[in-house]
């Protein structure tokens, strides 16, 4: 399944990308862009060094396009968790795009899901993303995630970031029981140096939560806390 | 690679093309060759830029009406070019719009052969219509000189062609605009602003105006798109002191050319008065004015006759305030010459919105009382706005007392006359800019006529006012754009009507325009950190500025019939995403507009967003219905319709062809804000019937 996805991946992107250098043949409109953002950070978490990614990207018009996204978190030395996902995304409202497509995870087991949910901006200029994943094992979840940029000047703005799972079903393998199970919030600062480039610092409270969190301790294992977390995230 | 060319070299060319015989017709043949090269623009560093014949801006083209003219343009652009010649009546073929009457545009390597015959005369200029190829310096002037000679006996002509450079590729300032729509803008509102418009304006009502634009998901301080612009005087920046020699006692013709890609500019001379006499290379009567805002890519001839032996500052600013140029005017370069401070940024108002905040969708237009055809679907939708008044008045109780003529809400934004109100008396040496920082009192202004102020257009339109008619000529005629300090009422800087179209909300469903309760302020007024409400705003008290409507024909129209019908289009985008489009569609994705030949309609631009576009139609001009007789009405071939306005212009339609009728801020029409408007000798005779506006799709 991943290897089917994977060659999805790498099949849909070079035919999109053909289109970007073609030279502005279809001038005035319905031309092809792209835009790549990635986000690292570095935190040191109960003794443990952890490193946690969050990189995005699409290519199309102003209302199709090819979506990719990939999140994980390294520590000590293994992946924890590394996800990819390839939707297709399109315009239907104003501020929002529908978007559909796959996921596939590496970390912590190999699975895939289908997704479908719904990206934009939100009133009150709140960046949203509501997407929900259909496991091929039966496992579904529902995924949130908010921010919103308050700038003390121009450059130096404060995000506050939300973002949270809830799973309709218990996924034993992964120890993760229905309900919310997890959080993850917080504040990062970032100065952008120039527009496309910033340094980041956050204070973040990352934690299972319920059912989840309850199998974690059962476990002997940390359910989390407080981190402060320095990095970096750019765009292109 | 050279240095700049300064402008002035071009003119040995074009001086050559001058002396022969007035009143003959000459064939005239011009060499072009474009081609990319690095170039020093700003002093110490090269940019790639797009040159003609090795510099930027291209040549002045001089030509005199009835020439026939032939260019020869090479490319050595590694991809398609085409260069469109500004405000020219030529043939389709020859307008230089690729994708329009079978123009396929120019390959690299090949040299194309425009050809014409000059029809016309006045202050033109040309520019590439391919890629962003205009953005990166593919332009130049255009100068006719009528067949019979000057139209005005002046001692000295300047072209001044007036520009932007950036050194960035203009394709990575689409790409970054698209990954951002709010890129370039270093000056939105902060967390520390928020503070200081709460302690000026109190902590509930701040809080409303942030609450209502982020409901509306946009920025009040998206004034223009892009930024790290150098202004350019003629290819100069500030930096290079460009000089404009010019004495005492002297009268001198300057012809001034917005050729920017995104900048509407602020032109004034400190020290002269300007007097308007040609916009859009089209004669006007005479206007005296002591500044005037440019929209991107009009044209406008001034008279100016300096009274005194010393070097006078030419000072350009964009409306955004980000960029400005000095020039120096004079008896010798290197005179020394003051800028005057730059104004204060803008911020923009919710009742420049009108439609973002669930407004009706329908148009009043300025010219609902008239006869219009009923057959088109637009047509009635209009005439059922225009029926729909007098309205009802919501209660505005705390409101002051206002004019019988001025409805309250209005007046509460400040756009009518508050005779309860009196000004403090003011100081005539004061600057708009130090009144507003509380240094001295507000200048006197001359007061304008009574009806003037209280009765602005939109007003005058729905019948509530007797409006004063534009005076068709007279010596004494001056720019109204800032009608009078009472009108305001007490703020910081008058609301200029720049006569960029009229507010839809007026004579509307006031119910429904429940944001002028949530404005922060009035137009005018200036916020905690010292920017300006509204986007017509900049001009200090008592200043001749001009307005669209102080633009009256010089000589009268051929053609003064009523329109047969009206054609509505929508100015439409999201910013969110930098999309631009015109009737909700992008170009490609729209039907053309059909019109039949010798057909005259009314056109009718309804801007939905919060930005100033300046409506450009290639290949005929139109005429702005801005309030002067029907002969009289002023022929331009680019419009600005103002956030939230509504502008109509008049069209005959005597150029067949196919004409694109864009944006002239080049990413808009880069990311869609263009139709094609198509002049066919196809269907009934003209004036039979009015043509149905989806008959010839086919095309």
């Amino acid at each position: 399944m991943r290897a089917l996805l994977v060659s999805l991946l790498f099949a849909t992107a070079p035919a999109f990308a053909q289109t970007v250098d073609e030279p502005a043949a279809h001038l005035h409109g319905n031309r092809t862009y792209s835009y790549t953002s990635a986000e690292a950070d570095y935190s040191r978490q109960s003794g443990t060094d952890v490193v946690n990614w969050d990189a995005e990207g699409w290519i199309g018009g102003d209302n199709h396009k090819f979506w990719w996204k990939t999140e994980g978190e390294h520590a000590g030395s293994a992946f924890e968790k590394a996800e990819v996902q390839a939707l297709y995304s399109r315009n239907v409202w104003t501020f929002f795009d529908v978007q559909g497509g796959v996921r596939t995870d590496i970390e912590p087991d190999r699975r895939a899901y289908a997704v479908v949910g719904v990206q934009g901006l939100a009133p009150q200029l709140l960046e949203t993303e509501l997407h929900a994943f259909i496991g091929f094992k039966g496992d579904v979840s529902i995924r949130f995630k908010q921010s919103f940029d308050l700038r003390l000047t121009n450059r130096f703005v404060l995000e506050p970031q939300l973002e949270t799972d809830l799973y309709l079903t218990d996924v034993p393998e992964r120890r993760v029981g229905s309900g919310f199970s997890t959080i993850e919030t917080g504040v990062q600062a970032r100065y952008e140096v120039t527009r496309k480039f910033a340094p980041t610092l956050a204070v973040t409270y990352e934690s299972k939560l319920g059912e989840t969190a309850r199998l974690a301790r059962e476990d002997g294992e940390d359910t989390g806390g407080w981190s402060v977390r320095g990095g970096v995230r750019f765009w292109f | 690679m050279q240095l700049p060319v300064p402008f002035i070299r071009a003119i040995p060319l074009a001086g050559l093309l001058l002396f022969a015989v007035p009143g003959q017709t000459r064939d005239v043949t011009v060499d072009l060759v474009t081609q990319r090269e690095r170039l020093e623009v700003n002093p110490g560093r090269r940019d790639l830029v797009v040159t003609l014949n090795g510099s930027v801006p291209g040549p002045v083209l001089r030509f005199r009406e009835g020439d026939n003219v032939t260019v020869n343009l090479r490319n050595d652009l590694p991809e398609m070019t085409a260069i469109h010649w500004h405000g020219l009546l030529v043939p389709g073929h020859h307008d230089g719009a690729p994708g329009f009457n079978g123009f396929p545009g120019i390959a690299p390597g090949a040299t194309y052969t425009y050809n014409f015959t000059l029809r016309q005369s006045g202050t033109y200029w040309y520019h590439s219509h391919a890629s962003t190829q205009e953005q990166a310096g593919q332009y130049g002037a255009l100068i006719i000189e009528p067949k019979d000679g000057p139209d005005v006996a002046v001692d000295r002509e300047h072209v001044i062609l007036l520009t932007e450079h950036t050194p960035e590729d203009p394709e990575r300032i689409i790409r970054n605009l698209k990954g951002d729509a709010g890129y370039y803008n270093w000056n939105k509102r902060t967390t520390p602003e928020l503070l200081r418009d709460a302690g000026k304006f109190g902590l509930g009502k701040t809080l409303s105006d942030r609450a209502a634009w982020g409901r509306m998901r946009m920025d009040p301080t998206d004034i223009a798109d892009v930024s790290n612009y150098t202004l350019l005087v003629n290819g100069l920046p500030t930096a290079r002191k460009p000089f404009f020699e010019m004495k005492k006692g002297e009268k001198v013709r300057l012809r001034f050319i917005n050729g920017s890609a995104m900048s509407f500019m602020d032109v004034r001379i400190p020290g002269l008065t300007m007097t308007i006499i040609a916009a859009d290379g089209r004669a006007v009567e005479p206007v005296q004015v002591d500044e005037f805002r440019m929209a991107v890519a009009e044209t406008y001839d001034v008279l100016v006759e300096p009274q005194e032996d010393r070097a006078y500052p030419l000072w350009v600013e964009t409306i955004d305030r980000r960029a400005n140029a000095l020039a120096v005017m004079g008896p010798a370069p290197g005179m020394p010459v003051e800028a005057p401070r730059p104004r204060p940024m803008q911020i923009l108002m919710m009742g420049e919105m009108g439609h973002a905040m669930g407004a009706p969708a329908q148009p009043a237009t300025s010219h609902a009382g008239h006869q219009m055809a009923a057959t088109d679907p637009d047509t009635a939708i209009l005439n059922a706005a225009a029926e729909r008044q007098p309205h009802a008045m919501p209660d505005m109780a705390g409101m002051p007392p206002a004019a019988s003529s001025c409805t309250p809400e209005h007046a509460a934004m400040g756009h009518c006359s508050m005779p309860a109100a009196p000004e403090p008396a003011p100081k005539s040496e004061c600057s708009a800019e130090h009144a507003a920082m509380g240094h001295c009192k507000m200048p006197e202004p001359a007061p304008p006529p009574a009806q003037d102020s209280s009765c602005p257009p939109e007003h005058a339109a729905m019948g509530h006012c007797t409006p004063k008619p534009p005076t068709p000529s007279g010596p004494d005629r001056i720019g109204t754009a800032v009608p009078a300090t009472a009108v305001q009422g007490g703020t910081a800087f008058p609301r200029v009507d720049y006569g960029y179209g009229a507010d839809p909300m007026a004579g509307m469903d006031h119910s429904q325009m429940n944001h002028a309760m949530t404005e922060l302020a009035r137009e005018g007024d200036v916020d905690g950190s010292g920017r300006v409400f509204g986007w017509a705003t900049g001009a200090p008290y008592g200043a001749r500025v001009l307005s669209m409507r102080d633009l009256v024909a010089a000589k009268p129209n051929p053609d003064a019939r009523a329109p047969t019908r009206e054609i509505v289009i929508r100015i439409t985008g999201n910013m969110e995403r930098y999309m631009w489009s015109l009737n909700g569609k992008p170009f490609g994705e729209a039907p053309p507009v059909d019109v039949q030949f010798g057909e005259r309609v009314r056109i009718t631009f309804v801007n939905e967003t919060m930005m100033a576009h300046p409506m450009h139609l290639h290949g005929m001009f139109f005429e702005i219905e801005n309030g002067a007789p029907a002969d009289r009405m002023p022929e331009k071939n680019v419009i600005a319709v103002a956030p939230g306005r509504t502008q109509s212009v008049i069209l005959t339609a005597n150029e067949p062809g196919e004409w694109p009728l864009h944006c002239h801020l080049l990413f808009h029409m880069d990311s869609g804000m263009m139709k094609k408007l198509i002049v066919a000798n196809v269907g009934p005779a003209p004036g039979d019937a009015p043509a149905d506006a989806h008959q010839h799709k086919a095309h």
